[in-house]
């Protein structure tokens, strides 16, 4: 089934054209982007039941007007439209929004390339959360919680969760009138038990672009987060040094996301931010590893149009070890004189769009698990991973992980080091790659902030791979 | 507010609670030196929590669920929210809790002297106080994000209450480069409740420093064990895992084993205790409920448990609302006497600690190195990896006190014997 649009946008749309003929009058450029966005989110833990549509993140109904004056952009966002709203907004825009600042150099563009695109399209689902109902929800996340807590008497909480999205989101330019209307969900279990006053916890997310029949692909996950948990109870802090790694597609993809991906977002290009820049077509991988970031996947950052009306891409960032190209938001592309990758992101209506990821990952090798695990002489196996950071501007690395198997003459030797950060030297990492894994895998269970701030939902992943990497 | 009054009324719903929000911001978006956005955002929406009681088996429950209005919704569609909210809220029974006892007060206006200027001024005078500042030559501004904001909050509850307040602050990112030596950056954010535009000045020319010694910083620590300086704006981070142990979310699900009389730190204790008191951040929390200082670790014993409503009924303690933000007192030692035989962190790529196993680490960005008679060396890459629950036996906090939006207290700790990664 296709995802509805929603009456508030399709309602609305007259006001919104009638808002931007009203701009045209008097901006050479005028763009319109309304959204109107509903999730829901549940969970059970021993903290209790709850469901809750309270998230601006997930529930959302606004606009962002973006305008070309005097050689620069400017935005107003609201969530207030009706007749007499059309005015009082041209009023603000021209006295107050032109006004801020309104003495200082400004950055100049171009008016935006804006083709004649007209369209409306939605992703597919085959359960609707909504019609799945509220009490079929918690009943499935009440038996998970049961089940988990039943494993094992030191599991203190098992923590289901669902959230889901549906978005309606509707763009406006001279040229263009596209909507879009998708959804996404989000599954995981956390399994928690104490190792004196700490707490060990195991995760095991899933993600999917659909609806409620993601509870068809939790199966597993009660048991992994408990068996995490449990053996993470056991586990001791590593000795810091350089380890032999093969890194599950979980912590692959928080590579390729963390250490590369944030370092070829070209508005950190524009700001001079970004080492890639003085990179591209040299060698900053092993030939091993292509990279991409776009819609060519399905997960929870699969969308048709970006928040500036910009078509979604499939960008190859690096091909065969190669770094080839960045991704780009409209207004960056504009300074770089490249073409926008359709990557202009916004955390919600009222915030600006800067250049994010979407999915991003590594394509699949020809390795196998098993090959690679048996190649390991004296080396560790990196999974869960828990966070990162970017360093665009020094390729540094610093992602977290939870949990790392030793591997001694290519066997596990049940052993297990936590917790774990990866530092290091971004180029040195991926050029040490030498065994990648036959099938990817990707994972949209979090969000992605542009440094502390501006959450915008992404998905990332890859397969197995085995490189050389330092540990702390 | 009248009219979603009324339509809970017309959904039979008894008890509910709203939250009105309205959030005007101005924001500037800097390159270098030139303004390359604008933005205005006047955005108003409400948060109506749905209450639903019933009888399970004999035992009394309550179930709630919120959703998210906009005054831009008809009165059908809020309808059709709210008894949906109300069908949900069937299905997320928990144990009954009563509501806390009902505020009323007029609309408070948040003292700041924020208040006492235009508010389309305010970005223009933090961003000249940035390029004041940004002289150096060497080290230099590389953008800048200037939010401002006032937030306006009404909430109502069927119990009676009604409060309200109004706030402003400042809040945003700098990064600034140097490509003395080698070409670096150092990302820091603000946030201030006051026009403190001298101290967001000292941030800046400690930031554009920091810049500077990176570019010339090329070595990175010796693996092994060191006592480290944890400082600045990593003090708020660091002691936010007290502050996740004593809320009732991680207490009553025996996440934490905190209670009142505990003493978090134990026994054998050779450095500073700690003592924090829990700071309102506004008037009135989510709830409605009034925020005023209060004792939360006196000498490492815990005085005062926060939380939410319902997890406080349930654990019989005074419902007092949640408290992210802290005061302590200062330290006896001052940080330059501290910088001995130690790394001092001052820039980490993140910097985090964990609220479940105490736990804290970062990539170090830049370090200074100090032998033990106080010599300097520069030190980038590599990083931290301790645990509080080992840190804690020897807090030593320092004499100089910063004031943060969500921390008041010593600019810095040094902590023994922790885990450094690097060559």
């Amino acid at each position: 089934m296709k995802v509805q649009e929603s009456d508030y946008i399709k309602e609305n749309k007259p006001l919104f054209k009638k808002l931007l003929d009203s701009l045209l009058k008097e901006y050479e450029y005028a763009s319109i982007m309304a959204v109107d966005a509903f999730g829901k989110n549940y969970s059970v833990s021993r903290n209790g039941i709850n469901i809750s549509a309270d998230s601006r993140m997930n529930v959302q109904r606004g606009y962002t007007v973006k305008v070309y004056s005097g050689g620069c952009f400017a935005e107003y966002s609201g969530n207030a439209i009706d007749e007499d709203k059309i005015s009082e907004t041209l009023d603000i825009i021209k006295n107050d929004l032109l006004r801020l600042s309104a003495d200082r150099e400004k950055s100049q563009y171009n008016v935006p390339e804006d083709e004649p695109i007209v369209f409306n399209k939605s992703t597919d689902f085959e359960i609707d959360p909504a019609q799945m109902g509220d009490e079929a929800i918690i009943e499935k996340l009440k038996k998970m919680h049961a089940d988990g807590l039943a494993k094992d008497e030191r599991v203190i909480d098992c923590i289901t969760r669902y959230v889901y999205q549906k978005y309606s989101k509707l763009f406006l330019s001279p040229n263009r009138d596209m909507t879009q209307n998708v959804m996404w969900g989000v599954a995981a279990v956390i399994a928690l038990a104490p190792k004196g006053e700490e707490i060990k916890d195991g995760y095991r997310p899933v993600s999917i672009l659909g609806g409620a029949e993601i509870f068809d692909l939790v199966g597993n996950c009660v048991d992994g987060a408990v068996k995490e948990a449990l053996e993470l109870i056991d586990s001791e802090p590593l000795k810091p040094g350089t380890y032999e790694c093969v890194c599950s597609p979980e912590t692959t993809g928080m590579i390729v996301h963390e250490a590369f991906g944030h370092g070829v977002e070209m508005d950190m290009f524009v700001k001079d931010r970004a080492l890639a820049q003085k990179y591209m077509g040299e060698y900053v991988a092993s030939p091993l590893i292509t990279m991409h970031d776009g819609n060519a996947v399905d997960d929870t950052a699969t969308y048709f149009f970006d928040d500036e009306g910009t078509l979604a891409s499939d960008t190859v960032i690096i091909e065969k070890g190669i770094l080839k190209a960045g991704i780009s938001d409209l207004q960056s592309a504009g300074a770089l004189g490249t073409k926008p990758t359709g990557n202009g992101r916004r955390q919600d209506y009222t915030r600006k769009a800067y250049t994010r990821m979407t999915n991003t990952y590594f394509e699949a090798g020809t390795d196998k698990l098993e090959d690679m695990i048996a190649s390991v002489k004296d080396g560790l196996f990196l999974e869960s991973p828990s966070s990162g950071m970017e360093d665009p501007k020094n390729w540094g690395i610093q992602c977290m992980v939870n949990v790392a198997r030793e591997i001694k003459d290519g066997k596990f030797t049940g052993k297990i080091y936590s917790p774990i950060i990866l530092t290091g030297y971004v180029p040195d990492l991926l050029k040490s790659i030498t065994m990648v894994s036959d099938k990817i895998q990707t994972s949209g269970s979090g969000f992605c902030g542009k440094g502390h701030k501006e959450w915008v939902k992404v998905s990332d992943g890859g397969p197995y791979i085995k490189a050389t990497i330092n540990l702390g | 507010m009248e009219r979603y009054i009324k339509l809970l009324k017309e959904c039979g719903v008894d008890v509910w609670f709203i939250k009105e929000r309205s959030v005007l911001s101005n924001e500037l978006f800097f390159i270098k030196k030139r303004l390359d956005m604008r933005r205005i955002n006047d955005s108003k929406d409400s948060v109506i929590t749905v209450y639903t009681d019933k009888d399970e088996n004999g035992t009394r429950m309550r179930g709630r669920t919120d959703i998210i209005v906009a005054e831009t919704m008809t009165d059908e569609e809020i309808k059709k929210l709210i008894k949906e909210a109300k069908y949900a809220a069937q299905f997320s029974l928990n144990p009954f809790y009563e509501l806390p006892a009902p505020e009323k007060s007029d609309c408070i206006v948040q003292e700041s002297t924020l208040n006492d200027v235009e508010f389309s001024k305010i970005a223009d005078m933090f961003a000249d106080a940035a390029y004041e500042v940004d002289n150096d030559g060497e080290s230099f501004i590389n953008s800048l994000e200037i939010f401002v904001e006032e937030h306006k909050v009404h909430m109502i509850g069927s119990k009676g209450t009604d409060v309200a307040y109004v706030k402003r602050l400042v809040n945003g990112e700098i990064i600034t480069q140097c490509k003395s030596l080698q070409d670096v950056e150092t990302y820091e954010q603000f946030a201030y409740d006051n026009l403190a535009t001298d101290d967001f000045k000292r941030l800046l020319k400690n930031t554009l420093k920091h810049t500077k010694d990176r570019s010339f910083a090329k070595d990175k620590p010796k693996t092994g064990v060191s006592d480290v300086i944890i400082s600045d704006a990593h003090m708020p981070e660091l002691m936010k895992f007290y502050f996740a142990r004593g809320d009732a979310s991680m207490i009553y699900p025996k996440y934490s084993n905190y209670e009142i009389g505990l003493n978090v730190q134990g026994d054998d204790v050779k450095g500073d205790r700690l003592n924090i008191l829990y700071e309102p951040e506004d008037p009135f929390n989510d709830e409605g409920i009034r925020m005023v200082e209060r004792t939360f670790l006196e000498d490492g014993v815990v005085k005062t448990i926060c939380g939410n409503q319902r997890l406080s009924y349930y654990l019989g303690i005074p419902q007092i609302g949640m408290y992210r933000k802290g005061k302590m007192p200062a330290g006896s030692v001052s940080l330059e006497d501290m910088k001995k035989d130690c790394i001092h962190v001052v820039n980490f790529s993140s910097f985090e600690t964990s609220a479940m196993d105490g736990s804290f680490r970062g990539e170090i960005r830049l370090a200074y190195g100090y032998d033990k008679d106080g010599n300097v060396s520069l030190i980038t890459g590599g990083s931290v990896n301790g645990s509080l629950l080992k840190s804690q036996k020897d807090f030593c906090f320092s004499k100089e006190i910063q004031n943060l939006d969500n921390y008041i207290g010593p600019v810095a700790v040094k902590l023994k014997d922790v885990a450094i990664g690097g060559e």
